[in-house]
């Protein structure tokens, strides 16, 4: 027997765990109140025949900080008054730390071989044993890779490689095709059932489970859009592909001469300067966050920062992005639905697996959103989005035959299996428990390494055609880049991180950190020490062949054989019909006074500033590093007492002074009113909130993510077609193409009791322009006593979906208010040219909590007060002046001597003075019949949570 | 006259040896960001640390960060480039070790004040990892010699979540006593402190005044496109690196 050494560390008494002090906040929080102390030490386990002191060496040396930290050799040692639990990686799962452990005995020329690490957590006081274990189960290890005790304690389970079962459909029943597709996860309906039948029919054989896979994933809604491009009968409208008859016809109309790729690859591709193109791409992950809220997160962003280095021929990840819509911090536990986490739990994982995730990978998160709705319990909105920078040239990919697939990255694993059919089903009160192998385990380094090679290699042209192993794993990528040639797949080569996985296993595991290459062989060679000199693996896997067919090998055998053009056109078109949604509501008279319990204007004010949805989000935003790579010019917050910005301002070329402007913009309050406008006012928001910042009206590029409920209801569907017709309209006003995209559809859940439930519908817009000197560039905070304040835009009774229709118990009521576009567009370029001019002291969008909201913010960020004349705009009660949230509106500040020159810029245009700023310490709304008073630090506090 | 050389030592997980580079660059030196696995199997003249003129370990989380921050990195140093690392401090060449670099020049005993370890980066107070711009207390009395021409107080960014300065009593005492203390958060309570460092500590250099670790980033002060002066505090650190390196090579 080989001989164990074992190594445990822990802190110095007084030196603090703050990571085990949050968790048990949680654990309190969480089923276990008695619980007073928990105490997390470091374990490590050594093999093989050690040398006099080795362990004492290795311990002493290597593992132990000898200021903060004590060791201590040999079998552990039961702790009086605590119960121990030591938490290990799963048997046979690689473990990435074993790798920099062996690397450090290495540098220290010792022999042993390191077996394992654990953490062993000691908890103290009063409590369930098996509400511990349930407890532990969900936040102190992820079941799917770790387990209770030490490495060495618990044995490998072999498990048997599974064989090739053919998959018998001839002869099948309509529900038994149903259930062939149910009971094997595989989310295929009964029409694209009785397709593969027919097909395999006519090739005189059975389909073989991994071709039955490899369809399914092909053909899944997250691969292939079925809803998006299904035919859709509207009312009286009929869109033969909706997305091509909507947003993609948008684009072609507006026919920007900045767009280089829109809508066929990985990202969008846009014209930066004559050096550089931008990609820009944003992706839910809604699905696995619900179920794993930290890896569902992570690995959101690890996927969309490889689309980025997979747009074109691959950019550098410059700017992170992440939206969550998520239930109310302050639910009550018992309302929160069985099998679901509570919001507390989905906000806490879904920003740490952003966190890790982003600052490791050194990407700076400096835009995103942070929304609390009803809609969002059961089905949280995790985004993630970046964009990129690549040499301009690099857009075009083209494999060729002959050349070799080569695997690059991590290895793969049983995480992740059927993600994408998971990702195009209900959740429901099982999910948690049963879907966890369909969440991926995230790990940064292991992309990250891959960055520096990857461009190297790019930049030698060393590969024809590259893309990232996203949903559906290998068989999606080698699929799609195999399309125009054919490949041959050896998925035995495919390095793995356990064995005992079937091909099938392999072939569709979403193992994260994976890319794809087309390499010509001659480029091997050097290609390949490219990668190793920096210990990236990459793996020959397979050769694109020219006979247009995907063949799977492992071994000498031929496990599935698909043709190309069955795979990639064999899927039938769907036709669908949806219901146009009720009339639009007109303003009623009872909305206003409806307001109950009335609020005064200053409490109203304190009220929106203290709503979730407008307060500050700065303990969240501070965890990312929104600095790294220091591109940043313009971050999250502005002014000396920092307050919220609207877009970040970014520099893709250090050595260049032009900046990037990204913004997000959406309204979901707005979404069960009216749709349509919902998706315009989201348009416009997105829009503002980079022009507010000096972002050039004129260069604007957008993204759409659709995160719909079930849309097999004609009503769901109906308001999705809807949102669709909006984005054409509006990015046509706003010469706004949009360069690329994603819907996450069927986002509903269903209850124990069979209660189904959908989620609000949601459209999140992400607007990207440039800004010629982002030296220029214009923040929130007041700059200048007695300069004057500005609104830019027409303000009318546009309460629906407003932050005081909700403060005040009126969120039903109300209209949601229309955009105007071209007339937005027209303002937006005369601010432009104001900002340009230097006529511009500071810039708010006025958006949730309409114009006081955004004078209040402006005020606070920047320490000076306001003064505002409640009756600067003529037909506008106070409570509309102040509270409206009418679209397209911009906060300005100029100085005293530039307003005329500000003025004429507007001439034909509606702006209003509203006041000016003071040096006083209270923002102040003055009429003709009342005069009220806020003081900053109140305004700031209550934004703050105070 | 030929640029100084300075080279950026990156390995598996720095992810801020770019935009170091780039202020390296800017001030003048011809900057290298050399991967730890060439200068382990050096097959070229840049591949050796006495190559160069200066040294940079910049942010990042090397090797994930496994075991401890920079740990595995610093032990990779101190087995394979001890000798010529030591040779290249004996000869004054400027040493600067951002953040994760800075982690790895303290486990290194680089800037122990005795023979015992003297100073640990650990969790931030907060249990979070944390990014703001910080304003820094700058000691002008201390031998640093980067220090030419920064203000008394200058606003750099930090981003960490092991950035806890822990050090003891003595050990304290005798960074004050030499005045090695170089940079200090502006106030002992959050935010100004960011993450309950001892002494409010934020960067300490060696006896000689040639080697330096901080955790927060000048690098990133170059962002600043819109505060001229602030982003040239954060370059003068750089400048003054190959400055001072530029002076030792012509002594």
């Amino acid at each position: 027997m080989t001989e164990r050494h074992r190594i445990e560390i822990h802190n110095r008494d007084s030196i603090r765990d703050p990571a085990v002090e949050s968790l048990l906040r949680v654990a309190r929080e969480s089923g276990l109140p008695g619980l007073t102390k928990i105490v997390r030490h470091s374990v490590y386990i050594f093999e093989g025949s050690a040398a006099q002191g080795e362990p004492e060496r290795i311990a002493s040396e290597l593992l132990t900080d000898n200021l903060t930290q004590s060791y201590v050799i040999g079998a552990a040692q039961e702790v009086p008054g605590a119960r121990s639990l030591s938490v290990s990686f799963r048997p046979g799962v690689t473990q990435p730390i074993l790798a920099s452990i062996k690397a450090g005995l290495t540098d220290m020329k010792l022999s042993l071989e390191p077996l394992g690490t654990a953490d062993r957590y000691l908890f103290y006081g009063e409590f369930d044993e098996a509400a511990l274990l349930e407890f532990a189960g969900r936040f102190v290890y992820n079941p799917l890779a770790e387990c209770l005790g030490e490495p060495g304690e618990v044995a490998l389970k072999d498990r048997p490689l599974l064989d090739r079962p053919e998959v018998i459909l001839v002869g099948l029943s309509d529900d038994e095709l149903l259930a062939v597709s149910r009971d094997g996860g595989l989310a295929l309906n009964l029409e694209e059932m009785k397709c593969i039948r027919v097909h395999f029919e006519s090739v005189g054989r059975a389909p073989s489970l991994i071709e039955l896979e490899t369809l399914a994933q092909t053909w899944s809604e997250h691969c292939v859009h079925k809803t998006f491009k299904a035919r859709v009968t509207h009312g009286d409208r009929v869109f033969e592909n909706l997305l091509k008859d909507t947003v993609v016809r948008a684009t072609d109309t507006v026919d920007a001469d900045y767009c280089v790729s829109v809508f066929t690859d990985n990202a969008g591709i846009v014209k930066f300067d004559d050096e550089f193109d931008l990609c820009l791409k944003a992706e839910t992950h809604n699905h696995p966050s619900a179920v794993a809220p930290y890896g569902g997160s992570a690995t959101g962003l690890g996927g969309v920062i490889r689309d980025i280095l997979g747009a074109g021929l691959g950019a550098r990840p410059i700017l992170g992005l992440d939206v969550f819509c998520l239930g109310f911090q302050d639910m009550s536990a018992e309302d929160v639905p069985k099998g679901t986490h509570h919001p507390k739990r989905i906000k806490e994982g879904v920003v740490a697996g952003v966190r890790d995730y982003g600052n490791r990978i050194g990407l700076p998160t400096a835009v995103g959103s942070l929304y609390y709705g009803d809609g969002y319990v059961a089905n949280p909105v995790v985004v993630a989005g970046a964009v990129g920078v690549m040499p301009r040239g690099c857009d075009q990919k083209e494999v060729q035959v002959g050349d070799l697939a080569v695997l690059l990255g991590g290895r793969t694993g049983r995480d992740g299996i059927h993600g994408v059919t998971f990702s195009s089903v209900s959740l429901t009160s099982d999910s948690e428990a049963l879907d966890r192998t369909a969440v991926q385990i995230g790990d940064p380094l292991v992309e990250q390494v891959l960055i520096d090679p990857l461009l190297r290699a790019r930049d030698e042209r060393l590969y024809t055609s590259i893309t990232d192993c996203g949903g559906g794993g290998l068989s999606s990528a080698l699929g799609e880049m195999g399309e125009g040639t054919g490949i041959e797949v050896y998925l035995d080569k495919v390095p793995l991180k356990e064995a005992g996985l079937t091909p099938t296993e392999i072939w569709i595991s979403e193992s994260q950190e994976r890319m794809v290459l087309s390499v010509p062989e001659e480029n091997w060679e050097r290609l390949s020490k490219l990668f190793s000199e920096e210990d990236v693996p990459c793996t020959v896997i397979g050769r694109f062949t020219g006979d247009q067919r995907l063949t799977l090998k492992y071994g000498e055998s031929v496990v599935g054989d698909v043709a190309m053009s069955f795979l990639h056109d064999g899927l039938p078109r769907r036709s669908l019909v949806s219901e146009p949604g009720s009339p639009r509501r007109v303003v009623d008279s009872s909305d206003m006074a409806a307001a109950e319990p009335s609020l005064s204007l200053s409490e109203a004010l304190l009220a929106c500033l203290s709503h979730p949805n407008v307060q500050s989000k700065d303990e969240t935003v501070r965890q990312y590093d929104h600095e790294v790579q220091g591109r940043t010019v313009q971050g999250p917050f502005a002014g000396e007492f920092q307050g919220p910005q609207d877009a970040a301002v970014i520099l893709p070329n250090l050595a260049s002074d032009k900046g990037a402007v990204v913004a997000v913009g959406f309204n979901p309050l707005q979404s069960e009113l009216d749709a349509y406008r919902m998706a315009a006012n989201s348009i416009d928001e997105a829009v503002r909130n980079v022009v507010a910042t000096g972002g050039d009206p004129d260069q604007l590029c957008l993204l759409d993510n659709f995160i719909w409920g079930d849309v097999s209801d004609k009503h769901e569907l109906g308001k999705l077609v809807e949102a669709t017709m909006a984005c054409h309209d509006l990015a046509v006003e706003f010469e706004a193409p949009f360069v690329s995209g994603k819907d996450s559809l069927n986002n509903t859940h269903v209850a124990a009791d069979g209660h189904k439930r959908s989620i609000t519908p949601t459209l999140i817009v992400t607007a990207m322009t440039l800004i010629e000197d982002a030296r220029k560039c214009v923040s929130i905070d007041f700059k200048e006593s007695e300069s004057s304040i500005y609104v830019i835009g027409r303000t009318g009774p546009d309460f629906g979906g407003s932050v005081y229709f909700d403060v005040t118990g009126r969120r039903e009521r109300g209209v949601v208010p229309h955009v105007d576009g071209k007339s937005h567009m027209e303002h937006a370029r005369a601010l432009h040219k104001a900002m340009n001019a230097g006529l511009v002291l500071s810039c708010h969008d006025c958006s949730e909590g309409g114009i006081a909201v955004a004078v209040a913010e402006m005020s606070f960020a920047s320490g000076r007060g306001a003064w505002i004349n409640t009756q600067a705009l003529a037909n506008c009660s106070a409570e509309e002046f102040l509270f409206s949230e009418s679209s397209s509106r911009y906060v300005v500040e100029v100085s005293g001597d530039n307003k005329s020159a500000f003025e004429k810029l507007f001439e034909v245009l509606v702006i209003g003075q509203i006041g000016r700023v003071t040096d006083g310490t209270e923002v102040v709304f003055e009429g003709d019949h009342e005069r009220q008073a806020v003081s900053i630090e109140a305004c700031r506090d209550a934004w703050l949570g105070k | 006259m030929e640029k100084l050389k300075a080279l950026v030592l990156r390995g598996p997980g720095s992810n801020c040896d770019h935009e170091t580079e780039f202020a390296l660059a800017k001030a003048g030196a011809a900057a290298i960001r050399v991967h730890v696995n060439r200068l382990l199997n050096p097959e070229h003249e840049t591949h050796r640390l006495d190559h160069y003129d200066l040294l940079v370990i910049p942010g990042g989380f090397t090797y994930a960060d496994d075991i401890a921050a920079g740990r595995v990195l610093a032990n990779k140093l101190r087995f394979h480039l001890k000798p010529q690392l030591d040779a290249f401090i004996a000869a004054k060449k400027p040493v600067l070790g951002i953040c994760n670099g800075f982690q790895i020049l303290l486990d290194l005993g680089l800037l122990n004040v005795s023979k015992q370890r003297s100073a640990s980066l650990s969790f931030n107070d907060s249990g979070r990892f944390e990014c703001r711009w910080s304003k820094l207390k700058v000691n002008k009395k201390s031998p640093c010699q980067f220090l030419r021409g920064l203000d008394n107080e200058v606003v750099y960014p930090i981003a960490h979540g092991e950035g806890k300065f822990v050090t003891t009593p003595e050990s304290l005492a005798a960074l004050e006593a030499e005045n090695r203390v170089v940079f200090r958060y502006s106030a002992s309570s959050y935010p100004e402190n960011p993450n309950g460092s001892h002494g409010d500590i934020a960067g300490i250099c060696d006896s000689t005044g040639l080697i330096l670790g901080l955790m927060p980033h000048p690098e990133r002060a170059q962002s600043n496109r819109k505060d001229p002066h602030m982003m040239a505090m954060g370059q003068k650190i750089f400048e003054n690196l190959v400055s001072v390196a530029g002076e030792l090579s012509v002594a």
